[in-house]
């Protein structure tokens, strides 16, 4: 019982902390909406170097990964792999999307695909996409919060109340600092996380089979097929490569992530950050190691639930001190809540902007806005959070239907940036063609080759694009010579 | 640090010059892609040797994040890197 209460104290310790630093760094540009949103457009390296970071190592990241390498061995390496290429399109892309962002006010994915294509409903058809897709996402780490204080504390803290703490502390922040609130503490919180991620990934495998080589020795002995592809469960090479290809180069089309680069000062900053943004991967190799440890460690009682490898390990196996148990909660807490924090005021501000500012709000004043998007903060936190609460189980699930979708926006967005000649009726044609080609192979006739069902309406998308493209242009040609 | 130029296209050589970079980045990206999936992971998915412990095929991804991460080190000292193109 009194090691409960340290581990909670430790991670109460750890919650105030976060909340000072995030109300404090409350500034100097909070009051004007591109002050809130974009940070005034004036954040530095090392700020939006944490702010991308810290948002991708979300709760799944932290428990997630230990999970795939315990359940699935070397396939787990798909996520140092697309994680590593996520800044191939920061590098390519942000340049030009953060200087169209300065020269013509955008805040949003919206503005620019709205005012490229001259299209209001386009527009909001992408507000609307990024929104739904964005709840579920930060439902997700409200619920691996609870989750995380649960088990922790032996359900001292029960899973409402945890979630609840958690997201209250984000909900503060978030409200009263906007991007300036988020930058200060995912760089306390990235900290967090690295030192916490590294020292329980080596003390772990140290405890358990006294090094990292004697247990990766131990593990070619007993059960090899852990260490090769396809790896335990039998993943195939076109599900894994077209798994990494999707997540890579997909992933920069969410909000949370394309938002960002219109608050860099400017393109250098973005490029800048994009070099050191493989080094990120890095701090998922000990959480690697950590679930390639519960192989062996869990071989004669399987869990029930992967996920669950770190937090078992830790609190059953290896013994630690309920200081380092709090710890742990705090680090994976950092995950969740620095990711949740991104997702909140993306959304919030996406549902503002995109949504009800061509609908409800059309002739509201830039302070009317402000203070719209900081009660959505709330509302749409208070929402994921009941979502939480209600059903935890099948999220996962909407989440990656929301994945494949959101991927749909890629051409949009490329038409937008390199390719002024494509029409808006293309584009929608094949985003809704890519969507519903999506949705097909992956809940109905299931998707051919294996592969993952994105590429696949990633194709379609494409080609009833070219189709469309085609098809205008001849007879746009055809009534230029009658 | 208020540059465009980086965007900016200039006559001549700069354009022969913009090319090259530019063709040589996407040439160091896609091999990095590909070694991180099929094909080029597949040479490399075993065991022995291993690498400070770690097995082969993990060593190549750690390598291989390396190696992404010093190209684009370089790609981005030549651009930006020191006053000329502030």
């Amino acid at each position: 019982m009194s090691d409960s209460v340290i581990v909670v104290g430790v991670t109460l310790a750890y919650l105030a902390m976060v909340l000072v630093v995030g109300l404090r760094a409350r500034g100097q540009s909070s009051s004007s909406l591109e002050g809130y949103v974009a940070g005034g457009r004036h954040v530095g390296v090392v700020i939006l170097f944490f702010i991308l970071g810290a948002e991708i190592f979300s709760a799944f990241a932290f428990l997630g990964t230990p999970g795939w390498a315990y359940q699935r061995g070397a396939p787990a390496f798909y996520i140092l792999a697309y994680l590593s290429l996520v800044p191939i399109t920061i590098w390519a892309l942000g340049p030009r999307v953060a200087r169209l962002g300065r020269e013509r006010g955008y805040l949003t994915q919206g503005d620019m695909i709205a005012d490229h294509y001259r299209s209001k409903p386009l527009g909001m058809l992408a507000g609307i996409i990024g929104v739904v897709a964005l709840v579920p996402y930060l439902t997700i780490q409200i619920a691996g919060a609870g989750l995380l204080f649960q088990a922790a504390t032996d359900g001292m803290i029960p899973f409402w109340l945890g979630a609840l703490l958690a997201f209250v502390v984000v909900a503060a922040y978030v409200f009263c600092s906007g991007l300036n609130g988020i930058g200060w503490t995912n760089l306390v919180q990235g900290v967090m996380m690295i030192f916490i991620a590294w020292f329980l990934g080596l003390a772990v495998s140290e405890r358990l089979y006294g090094g990292v080589g004697e247990m990766f020795a131990q593990i070619q002995q007993a059960a090899p097929e852990y260490l090769t592809l396809p790896g335990a469960t039998d993943m195939n090479w076109g599900y894994f490569s077209t798994a990494v290809l999707v997540s890579a180069f997909g992933g920069a089309m969410w909000p949370h992530l394309f938002m960002k680069f219109y608050s860099a000062d400017s393109g250098r900053t973005l490029r800048k950050v994009s070099v050191f943004y493989p080094l990120y991967a890095y701090l998922l190799v000990p959480l690697l190691l950590i679930g390639f440890a519960g192989i062996l460690a869990f071989a004669d009682a399987p869990l029930a639930r992967a996920d669950t490898v770190l937090l078992r390990l830790v609190m059953d196996m290896a013994d630690f001190s309920p200081w380092v148990i709090g710890l742990m909660l705090s680090g994976a807490l950092a995950a969740a809540m620095s990711t949740g924090a991104n997702l909140a005021h993306t959304a919030a501000i996406v549902l503002v902007r995109d949504v009800l500012g061509p609908t409800l709000m059309q002739r509201a004043d830039e302070r009317a806005t402000v203070t719209a998007t900081r009660w959505s903060v709330l509302g749409l936190s208070l929402l994921a959070y009941v979502i939480a609460l209600l059903n935890p189980a099948s999220l996962v699930m909407i989440l990656l239907t929301a994945y494949g979708v959101i991927v749909q926006l890629f051409p949009m967005v490329l038409g937008a940036l390199f390719f002024p000649s494509l029409r808006r009726h293309s584009v929608m044609a094949g985003a809704v063609a890519g969507s519903l080609a999506f949705l097909l192979f992956d809940f109905g006739i299931g998707s051919p080759l294996g592969w993952h069902a994105g590429v696949w309406g990633m194709l379609v998308n494409l080609a009833v694009l070219g189709l469309c493209q085609a098809f205008t242009v001849r007879s746009v040609a055809g009534r230029a010579d009658a | 640090m208020t540059s465009h130029n980086n965007l900016a296209v200039s006559e001549g050589d700069t354009s022969t010059m913009n090319k090259t970079y530019h063709c040589l980045v996407g040439l160091h990206f896609a091999i990095c892609t590909l070694a991180m999936i099929w094909p080029g992971a597949l040479i490399a998915n075993r065991i022995e040797p291993t690498v400070l412990g770690l097995p082969f095929l993990f060593a190549w991804y750690i390598l291989w994040m390396l190696v992404l991460f010093a190209g684009m080190w370089v790609a981005f000292v030549v651009r930006h890197g020191g006053d000329r193109h502030e």
